[in-house]
């Protein structure tokens, strides 16, 4: 009883320093609480202090009603940024702002004159409407030079947040040479590296329950000459599977500081070896807010 | 860019009616007493520490501790006293100090004496470390939404480590907020009133950490709250933020 002694301000102020989710549930407590829980005051702290503009028609044109339908809007869906290359959506947990670079925002290696080497396709996206560069990915049929990077400004992001970057991808026609030499995945911050990592790509991981059940960590696709007899070590970091159907890696980690403006810059290599590379699709890069640190 | 997040500070605005009546109780108070000795010549040059512009003088704090410990009386009738270095966490009683209308006894109604002694225990003990320009500087009107991150172990780290409790105030705060709820709510209530800001955020806190990761019914059993929904409201809530409940 004591609680409803508080004016609801201080009931604002307590929720606010809760999280999104608690914010939900506590509007399921009483109807004191829910007056609280919904307004404006909490879902102000919730929402990151800035957040970008827009690609027209993101927002509905008439101002959203509350900061909760707001923030709604924005977890429940990804919002294009203007040039409708990249697109923001708000980590429902945390409130961070999360980024996906589409293929064609990313810096991908000139492809040469021979069309048969790569080219853009289509691919079918569901979660995204008006995006036509969202709905292209990239296909690498034959490349020696592998060279895949994208680039964020870190104001964009959230502070204080520790975030993964991934690769999203396909194996397709044509795998060829994507087993080994492992690739290289770094990512840095105003030009001083944050992570660096070997990953494969033509390997995937296993899904949990299977390799509970006995089944190895992972498995190697067969390339066009055959089955792969390359086993990459603990320290090489592999691709899983998605829930739509397509495969991500973890390209790197950095923490983003409360600090002035910088170039984040993630990037995937394989510029070593001398033979040509095949059957990559490139979707795109995403940057998500991280729990977990190596 | 443009923002669209409103930059509404979450915090209550201190209330112009308690302070209007403990200045006017004050001044009522000390005009029926002996004339206090004039302070005017006392009032001394701004901190020599601070590096603020500030043009207002601030009363030292060893002139402080040489005046009289103010006297706040409670709504039972008990008076408690406090330091002035101590009164200086509460923006109030910073504000009276300086009008000089704190000489005779302030009146804190709505806190009962037990509260008020809890209160001026936390002061008395964060009052010796106590900058009140500090304390708005790192008063981020815009304070980020805390997120429980840990940073990656490649990540820049500052070139100086600044220690975030150089007095060793935190355990202390620890046991001191290890109130009955009854309790501490009273005393969220008396930092509201006096507009102590430290420890109105130290109990916000406390009551926050008792709610996080908890559901609806753990809630209402902890803070003793009737659940005035009927069953199908409380559904559709439910449904409504269904990710909210999903774990």
């Amino acid at each position: 009883m004591e609680i409803e002694r508080l004016p609801e301000e201080l009931l604002q102020v307590v929720i606010s320093l809760t999280s999104p989710q608690d914010a939900c549930r506590t509007a399921a407590v009483s109807r004191a609480f829910r007056a609280a829980a919904d307004s404006d005051v909490v879902w102000s702290c919730f929402l990151p202090r800035d957040l970008p503009r827009f690609g027209r028609k993101q927002l509905p044109r008439s101002p959203l009603s509350s900061k909760k339908g707001l923030f709604e809007r924005l977890a429940a869906q990804p919002a294009l940024l203007p040039g409708k290359l990249v697109s923001m959506q708000l980590d429902r947990v945390t409130g961070a702002k999360c980024y996906t670079m589409s293929a064609r925002a990313l810096r991908v290696p000139s492809w040469g004159d021979t069309r048969r080497s790569s080219r853009w396709i289509h691919i079918e996206i569901d979660f995204i409407t008006g995006g036509k560069r969202f709905s292209e990915a990239a296909q690498f049929l034959g490349v020696r030079r592998l060279d895949i990077s994208g680039k964020i400004r870190s104001k964009m992001l959230s502070e204080n947040t520790a975030y993964a970057a991934y690769m999203v991808f396909k194996l397709g026609e044509r795998l060829h040479r994507l087993d080994f030499p492992f690739q290289e995945a770094s990512v840095s911050v105003g030009g001083i590296q944050q992570s660096t990592r070997q990953v494969c790509l033509q390997a995937c991981l296993n899904e949990e329950e299977d390799v509970v059940a006995g089944a190895p960590p992972y498995h190697i696709l067969p390339s066009i000459v055959g089955p792969s007899t390359v086993t990459p070590g603990e320290d090489v970091v592999l691709p899983r599977r998605r829930a739509d159907g397509w495969m991500e890696v973890e390209l790197g980690q950095f923490y983003n500081e409360e600090c002035d403006d910088r170039e984040v810059s993630i990037s995937l290599t394989e510029i070593t070896s001398n033979v040509d590379k095949s059957g990559l699709i490139v979707r795109g890069v995403e940057l998500r807010a991280s729990t977990t640190c190596e | 860019m443009d923002s669209t997040a409103d930059p509404k500070g979450k915090r209550p605005l201190y209330q112009e009616d308690g302070l209007a009546y403990a200045r006017a109780a004050a001044a009522a108070a000390s005009a029926t007493a002996a004339a206090a000795p004039d302070e005017e010549e006392a009032k001394p040059k701004p901190k020599p520490s601070s590096s603020s512009e500030e043009a207002k003088p601030e009363p030292e704090a060893e002139d402080q501790a040489e005046m009289p410990p103010l006297v706040l009386v409670a709504e039972d009738g008990v008076e408690v006293s406090i330091s002035r270095r101590a009164a200086r966490m509460s923006h109030m009683l910073r504000l009276l100090m300086e009008d000089s209308c704190a000489d005779g006894p302030i009146p804190a109604p709505n806190v009962h004496s037990d509260i008020l002694d809890l209160v001026v225990q936390y002061c008395e003990k964060h009052g010796p470390y106590y900058d009140p320009e500090a304390s708005e500087r790192a008063r981020n009107p815009f304070p980020p939404f805390p997120v429980e991150l840990t940073p990656t172990v490649s990540s820049i780290k500052p070139v100086t480590y600044v220690d975030p409790d150089p007095h060793g105030l935190k355990d202390w705060d620890k046991d001191f907020i290890s109130l009955d709820n009854s309790t501490l709510f009273e005393v969220i209530l008396a930092a509201n009133y006096l507009n102590i800001e430290d420890l109105l955020d130290l109990g916000t806190t406390t009551v926050a950490d008792m709610m996080r990761g908890k559901k609806p019914e753990e809630i209402r059993e902890i803070f003793e709250i009737e659940n005035d929904y009927t069953p199908e409201q409380e559904a559709e809530l439910r449904k409504e933020n269904a990710w909210a409940f999903e774990d």
